[in-house]
């Protein structure tokens, strides 16, 4: 069920919305890591060939979440989507709930479109680019962070995929400058000439605005020589970055809030 | 006053007093460590925390290339990521080289953050640690000597350890007792205990709640608190084995190379006498039957407030004929037949008759059950 009769806007903000209601019972999940993606994986999963007659499928195309803090933005984006039981997000990280990051279809069948189990970061692209050499009639999807760009184990994926030409796999990397304790810069900076890096390692670079979802499905459609990487520039917070002035870094980045701060965020999200 | 707090405090006041202290973080623990403190700090003594970014297996490189230099590092960070991502730097460059690197594990055990869920827990890294060569572990306790004790002498003596904390926030169990290295303490011990138990980091806190809530009901048990993991203390091991009948081991931690397993193998290897032992370990049999069972089961057990034993749930996957998959919170059938075997052993033979006449409730070691009157 893609729903197109929404204007781009209404959807970001519905999908926002039901972020904040997920989150809300166990107020605990990565908000402003989820709301840098939700225009991302929105254009992802209706550009991929996942549906509810395929999404049970052993061979399909496949989407991984590298950057595993934005689970709670692809359950919801799948709930949005019908490719998930809305009823599921009311146990998102609770006792006995089946939506977590460490769960995925093969122990729990409730969840067919979540394709791998995760949680530590870097090893999403190593995986997804084993999917891909192995089933080279579908489609990988992987959606890394540009913090993440920081693990090692990022540099061989990408060292291999490059090499072993994996065409069938598109890396999009969500550049919010940001990752836990601080703007990247501050730390190790991943952000600022990712193109370049990008280029050297092999990879053809599609730049686009990740908020935008016109953009976001003209870089998807492109085609290119070699692997592609997507990069495509978003905000950590979309609607929310508000709170960063309230909150440390840390607090910004996975932290609960108060029944004040929420109300302020549904309704920066509404007004937006 | 938590475990993190006060290690935070330890490692500000290392800065301020030895300019060859460095703190290592990776990315996370900048902010809960040293965003207040730092507004303490001078530039210098902050210079000295240095943030590595989302990069384990670098930073742990890097802190031996600072502590072969002379310096004396704390690094700081997740304990799953630690031990397991990690692994070979820790084995190769602070292992092999004996580098005067301080492993600050948090979050050992279960008590990774729930949202995170199976990829932050450590319940394997006791295991990975005990395999490498020269590294000392310590699991530390949630009590102000063990942490203070373990904090002071990791300055002071040179050479790697690990120290493990487990649910740094929780609170303090309030009870001092004295703490040397390479020696379990002795916390509780009555002249006519039923049983002993050893238990390790965070466990030590629930044991403390079982043995007061046994002694309601007049049942004298010892407790022990195995911090030194590695090297560990065999004569004092041979002690508690010399005394007690009954021998309950507790930790957050697989059924492998943990506490359970050293005191097994030390039982098997030199037979100090007949004796009961009952290990509490995560059961390592299938990752997909996600092994949270044990938070529900052992922990809440052992934790008085709360209702933990849930008696209807084994009922019911048993009439249903099989396990019942409930995602993190699955009840095995046979913990209440090894509950019943404990306490059998601590001669409280009545508890299969006050389970099935199931009218009223009440509270034995935190564990719900019921009575006739």
């Amino acid at each position: 069920m893609k729903l197109q009769n929404y204007s781009p806007k209404e959807v970001s903000q519905a999908i926002r919305h039901l972020i904040l209601d997920t989150v809300k019972p166990s107020n605990a999940g990565h908000i402003t890591s989820s709301f840098s993606v939700v225009e991302i994986l929105y254009a992802i999963y209706n550009y991929a060939n996942i549906n509810i007659s395929n999404v049970g499928d052993k061979l399909r195309d496949r989407v991984i979440i590298s950057k595993e803090h934005c689970r709670l933005a692809q359950v919801c984006v799948l709930a949005y989507l019908g490719l998930l039981d809305e009823k599921l997000l009311k146990e998102y990280c609770l006792d006995g709930g089946r939506l977590g990051h460490d769960l995925y279809n093969i122990i729990c069948p409730a969840i067919p479109a979540i394709d791998i189990a995760s949680g530590s970061l870097g090893h999403g692209l190593g995986v997804g680019a084993g999917m891909a050499y192995a089933d080279k009639a579908h489609n990988i999807y992987v959606l890394c962070g540009d913090g993440e760009l920081q693990e090692g184990s990022m540099y061989e994926a990408l060292l291999f995929i490059s090499q072993k030409r994996i065409n069938n796999l598109v890396v999009i990397v969500d550049r919010n400058n940001m990752q836990i304790d601080n703007y990247t810069r501050n730390i190790i900076n991943t952000s600022d000439n990712l193109k370049e890096r990008m280029l050297s390692l092999g990879f053809d670079v599609v730049e686009c605005d990740g908020h935008n979802s016109e953009e976001l499905m003209r870089a998807l459609k492109k085609s290119t020589v070699n692997p592609k990487c997507i990069i495509a520039n978003t905000v950590k917070g979309k609607g929310m970055e508000f709170i960063l002035r309230q909150f440390n870094f840390a607090k910004f980045h996975h932290s609960g809030m108060t029944e004040e701060e929420f109300k302020l965020v549904y309704g920066a999200i509404k007004n937006e | 006053m938590n475990n993190l707090e006060n290690v935070a405090n330890k490692l500000v006041h290392l800065l301020k007093k030895d300019k060859n202290v460095y703190v290592l973080v990776v990315d996370g623990w900048e902010c809960y460590f040293f965003d207040e403190a730092k507004k303490h700090l001078s530039e210098e003594e902050c210079s000295r925390i240095i943030n590595m970014g989302i990069a384990e297996q670098n930073a742990v490189s890097f802190a031996t290339g600072l502590a072969l230099n002379g310096k004396i590092v704390y690094l700081v960070m997740f304990a799953a990521f630690l031990s397991m991502r990690a692994a070979e730097q820790l084995k190769l460059d602070v292992g092999f080289n004996n580098a005067n690197v301080k492993l600050i594990a948090i979050h050992g055990g279960f008590s990774g953050p729930r949202i995170a869920g199976y990829s932050h827990y450590a319940l394997e890294d006791l295991a990975i640690l005990n395999t490498i060569p020269n590294i000392k572990i310590a699991n530390i306790a949630h009590s102000e000597c063990e942490l203070d004790y373990y904090m002071d002498y990791s300055y002071r003596t040179y050479g790697p350890i690990y120290l493990r904390f487990d649910n740094p926030g929780a609170s303090y169990i309030g009870l001092s007792y004295k703490v040397e290295s390479e020696k379990i303490s002795k916390l509780i011990e009555p002249s006519n205990s039923a049983f002993a138990i050893l238990a390790t980091g965070n466990m030590v806190g629930y044991a403390y709640n079982i043995i007061k809530n046994l002694n309601k009901v007049g049942i004298e048990g010892c407790l022990y608190s195995a911090h030194s993991i590695k090297p560990f203390d065999e004569k004092g091991l041979k002690k508690i084995l010399l005394k007690n009948k009954v021998l309950i081991t507790l930790e957050e931690h697989v059924s492998q190379g943990g506490l359970a397993s050293i005191v097994a193998m030390y039982i098997a290897e030199h037979k100090p006498r007949e004796v009961n032992f009952i290990p509490y370990v995560v059961k390592n049999k299938d990752y997909s039957r996600v092994l949270m069972d044990y938070d529900k089961t052992v922990h809440k057990m052992f934790n008085c407030e709360d209702i933990i034993f849930d008696i209807s749930g084994v009922q019911n996957s048993k009439s249903q004929g099989k396990l019942k998959y409930l995602y993190r919170k699955q009840v095995f059938v046979d913990d209440q037949n090894r509950l019943n075997k404990v306490f059998n052993l601590v001669g409280i033979p009545l508890y299969k008759e006050i389970i099935t006449n199931k009218k009223h409730k009440f509270y034995v070691g935190g564990i719900q059950f019921y009575t006739k009157k």
